[in-house]
């Protein structure tokens, strides 16, 4: 505020006719907004100008504080008696027009009082929010319902409240010079890896763009390897994943206007990881992780087997399996090949449709698709029985993975990996998954290794990524994260083991 | 030439060794290796199995004597210590090429594993383009991505040695007998067969400078062979006890044949499967062999390593779609093997004198010092 004072003295715009300050910010700003709102108050012999816009303001607040303010003192006005005299923090000394008109279109009102070297700009924004409710993409049976909202004040508000933690730091940065956006960078600074905060603020600090959509769009913008189909951050709409992130020494970034926040770096596993597989027991939540693993790796294996063994393999198939595989394939004109392309690709459809669609019709659809589609589909001839059960089972495995982007990946991946299947059978499968295997080794996110607790190798890791123990006895962070302290809490004291009877 | 200084995020921990080496070792040898070994130590193969492991102990303790002395330097960077400049680049190309010719004897064996058990009627070359795609983009990410494929590669087949439960169960205990008849000299014999199939510990050679934690490379490189002698020895005595010697004498992948009795419920002929996921377990070979040569070419020619790699793999497809024939290829391999038994081998003890004299030399340094 400081350096716009001395500015005061350079202005070449003010002072000015009330008339003119209008017709300025009406034709410079706001092509003549019908929404463009102006009282002049006359009181002796001055004429004060107040401006706003006037769906972005809290007009409530503006005839009590200062439009009642102004009329009942019978005082002679300058803007520092206004300053003086109103009673709300945040006053803005503006000597150029196109301040002013920037700071109406963030819902400030403008002060001016004719005749005056600069005027006064109040921020009183009317921000229209959804109130936190349930999650939707990411949703939970157990544990914590909130999520985000397209609001970054209730977000920072939701995080300030879960984190009572002093080191909670949040940097603010403006990116988007056609619609700017206000970004934080919320990491706790006991924690976080200083070279991580480096990397993150210099990345968000280089970036150009026009417009920040989302969050998701920051991470395509922010990743390290925008050609990879596997995400490289990760996007929650969850709070306390968040701060269970933050927690282990991770960085969060928050967009404006998004619900959701992103975290880095993050390594492979984390994808398949819930907050609810802490919030049930260690042995459940190892098994649940475990099982999602398994579950992805089937649901992109099942349907290249299944064509690699039909077009040239036949021979691994078991004879008894062989005798009801040949019995409904009997009735099918395709090619493996095409059958299983057909079928995903019905499947996707579905899933597509039933997500655009509203919520009660799609619910329609899905039945529609599944049962009724799937049912004529195999009577006319068009795939086997055997390919329906594989093909529903992959879909439905890949929809246990936690993340969205993840589980779409995953579908996707299925495509190419049946078409390798198709030309090349089994060669054509483990050239896919080496080739897979080499992607993913080459990944980073944030410069860190993105198949951490595989490769670079640390065992202890595992716990945290792949399976669960209990939390009594996992008092370490991963070492893979790089917080500034690995240690949770100290060890409990150790508890002597009894004999049977004593 | 300069020692190398790499920067620290390009270095690897020396644990890694343990299955770096061990990976670039086992390949496509192993799956012909039990009845080579067999034919001519017979029942006395584990005596060959565990004389060339103890060998191989000595001379990986050896090249790490030498390592250890040339500070930070690799393969190339000593023999131009050692010989100077002019003889030292000679001999840095002739391993080049050795390096070369291992790659190429790796990639044509594989190919032709799977046209007999596969593809009958795939192009070689269309296999090897295949396996080279995945090398060129292995590679191109340098030595971490190189060493973590052999690690995630190795993780994701060493399960297969637990399949061999089902051989191991109709094994007869006949098979092992007579002990201790074979004459020493076939003893021996099978020690030099043997060579083949360890050679890849040149590794060690190449990858030294990037190894993070330089005082644990003996231990890790020791035992790095250890686990390998103990995988031959324990693929052999299963093949020596489950094959009849006959029989044995006559299966030229015996390893893959012994995958032939797996089934499960859900999957009839495991060999099949065994011959694609072997893709697996001979990439590493493939990336790291194929990573030593673009590096080595680079520090003795100062060739961008960008254009090495290119060059292999243009090299290597034309190669193999010349090179398709079995009595060709047996051929190479064994020559393979012969230039293996000198350079990979004999060399270290070779350059040895060298090292000493040089360790000498700087001890009088230290000493006017």
């Amino acid at each position: 505020m400081k350096r716009k004072a001395k500015k005061t003295s350079k202005s070449s715009y003010f002072p000015c006719t009330l008339e003119q300050l209008e017709k300025d910010l009406k034709d410079g700003f706001f092509n003549s907004t019908p929404d463009f709102s102006k009282k002049t108050i006359e009181q002796n012999g001055q004429r004060i100008g107040v401006f706003f816009i006037h769906y972005m303001v809290e007009k409530d607040q503006i005839y009590k504080f200062v439009l009642d303010k102004i009329q009942s003192e019978n005082i002679q006005w300058d803007t520092k008696l206004l300053d003086n005299e109103i009673p709300i923090n945040n006053a803005k000394f503006r000597t150029e027009c196109e301040e002013i008109g920037k700071d109406i279109l963030r819902g400030s009102v403008c002060i001016y009082v004719e005749g005056d070297s600069d005027c006064i700009t109040y921020g009183f924004p009317n921000i229209l929010e959804r109130t936190p409710s349930k999650a939707e993409t990411e949703s939970l049976v157990f544990g914590p319902k909130i999520a985000f909202t397209e609001s970054l004040r209730s977000n920072m508000n939701i995080i300030h409240w879960r984190m009572d933690n002093s080191s909670l730091t949040s940097e603010k940065f403006i990116i988007g010079n056609e619609i700017p956006t206000e970004v934080r960078l919320v990491y706790l600074k006991d924690l976080a890896n200083e070279e991580n905060v480096n990397e993150m603020r210099k990345r968000l600090k280089n970036l150009e763009t026009d417009d920040v959509l989302e969050s998701s769009v920051l991470t395509q913008y922010i990743e390290d390897n925008s050609y990879s189909i596997f995400p490289q951050m990760y996007v929650t709409e969850l709070p306390d994943r968040l701060c269970y992130e933050l927690k282990e020494g991770k960085l969060s970034v928050l967009v404006d206007k998004s619900p959701s926040a992103v975290i880095a770096p993050i390594n492979f596993f984390s994808f398949f990881e819930s907050t609810e597989d802490l919030y049930t027991r260690w042995n459940m939540g190892s098994f649940i992780r475990l099982m999602r693993l398994v579950a992805m790796f089937l649901s992109v294996t099942l349907t290249p087997l299944y064509v690699a063994a039909l077009t040239f393999h036949y021979e691994i198939v078991p004879t008894a399996l062989l005798v009801s595989l040949g019995h409904s394939r009997s009735r099918v004109p395709f090619p493996p090949l095409l059958e299983a392309l057909i079928l995903e690709f019905l499947i996707e459809l579905i899933r597509e449709a039933g997500a655009r669609l509203p919520t009660k019709v799609g619910q329609t659809m899905g039945i529609v698709g599944g049962i009724v589609i799937g049912q004529a589909i195999v009577q006319a001839g068009f795939t086997s029985n055997i390919l329906i059960i594989i093909v529903a089972l992959s879909a439905l495995a890949s929809f246990t993975v936690p993340s969205y982007l993840m589980g779409s990946a995953i579908r996707i991946l299925r495509f190419p990996l049946i078409i390798m299947a198709g030309l090349w059978g089994f060669l054509g499968i483990f050239f896919s998954f080496s080739f897979l295997i080499i992607h993913v080794l080459k990944q980073k996110s944030l410069k860190r290794p993105y198949f951490a607790p595989i490769y670079p190798f640390r065992p202890k890791d595992l716990d945290n990524s792949i399976v669960r123990i209990p939390f009594l006895k996992s008092n370490y962070r991963a070492y893979s994260n790089m917080a500034k302290k690995t240690k949770r809490f100290n060890e409990p004291p150790n508890t002597k083991k009894k004999d049977i009877e004593e | 030439m300069k020692s190398l200084s790499v920067p620290k995020d390009n270095q690897i921990k020396a644990a890694y060794l343990i299955i770096a080496i061990h990976t670039v070792q086992v390949g496509v040898g192993i799956a012909g290796y039990p009845r080579l070994v067999f034919m001519d130590a017979k029942q006395d193969s584990w005596i060959s199995i565990i004389i060339t492991g103890l060998i191989l102990s000595l001379v990986i303790a050896c090249m790490v004597f030498i390592l250890n002395t040339y500070k930070n330097q690799d393969l190339a960077g000593i023999l131009c210590t050692a010989f100077g400049n002019i003889i030292g680049k000679f001999f840095s190309m002739i391993f080049v090429v050795y390096f070369l010719v291992l790659f190429l004897s790796v990639i044509i064996n594989y190919v032709e594993f799977v046209q007999v058990f596969i593809f009958p009627k795939m192009a070689s070359w269309f296999i090897g383009l295949l396996l080279l795609i995945l090398v060129w983009y292995a590679v191109y990410g340098g030595i971490r991505v190189a060493v973590g494929a052999s690690i995630v590669f190795f993780l994701s087949s060493i399960w297969m040695v637990g399949l061999l439960s089902k051989p191991i169960s109709l094994i007869e205990v006949r098979n092992y007998l007579p002990i201790f008849s074979t004459p020493w000299k076939d003893v021996l014999k099978g020690v030099l067969i043997s060579s083949y199939t360890f050679l890849g510990f040149e590794l060690l050679w190449v990858i030294y400078p990037f190894i993070y934690d330089k005082k644990n490379v003996a231990k890790y490189s020791q035992f790095s062979i250890l686990i390998t002698v103990v995988m031959y020895l324990f693929i052999t005595m299963v093949a020596i006890g489950y094959f009849s010697p006959k029989q044995l004498e006559q299966k030229v992948w015996p390893l893959l044949t012994m995958f032939k009795v797996i089934s499960f419920p859900m999957f009839e002929r495991f060999d099949i499967l065994a011959v694609a996921l072997w893709i697996i377990v001979i990439l590493p070979n493939l990336i790291l062999l194929a990573w030593m040569f673009s590096f080595t070419c680079k520090r003795a020619h100062g060739w961008k390593q960008k254009h090495c790699l290119v060059g292999l793999v243009i090299f290597s497809l034309g190669f193999i779609a010349i090179f398709d024939d079995r009595e060709l290829i047996n051929k190479f391999t064994d020559y393979t093997g012969q230039i293996g038994l000198v350079l990979g081998w004999a060399f270290p003890f070779i350059l040895l004198p060298f090292a000493i004299k040089h360790r000498m030399k700087g001890k009088k340094k230290n000493a006017k010092n």
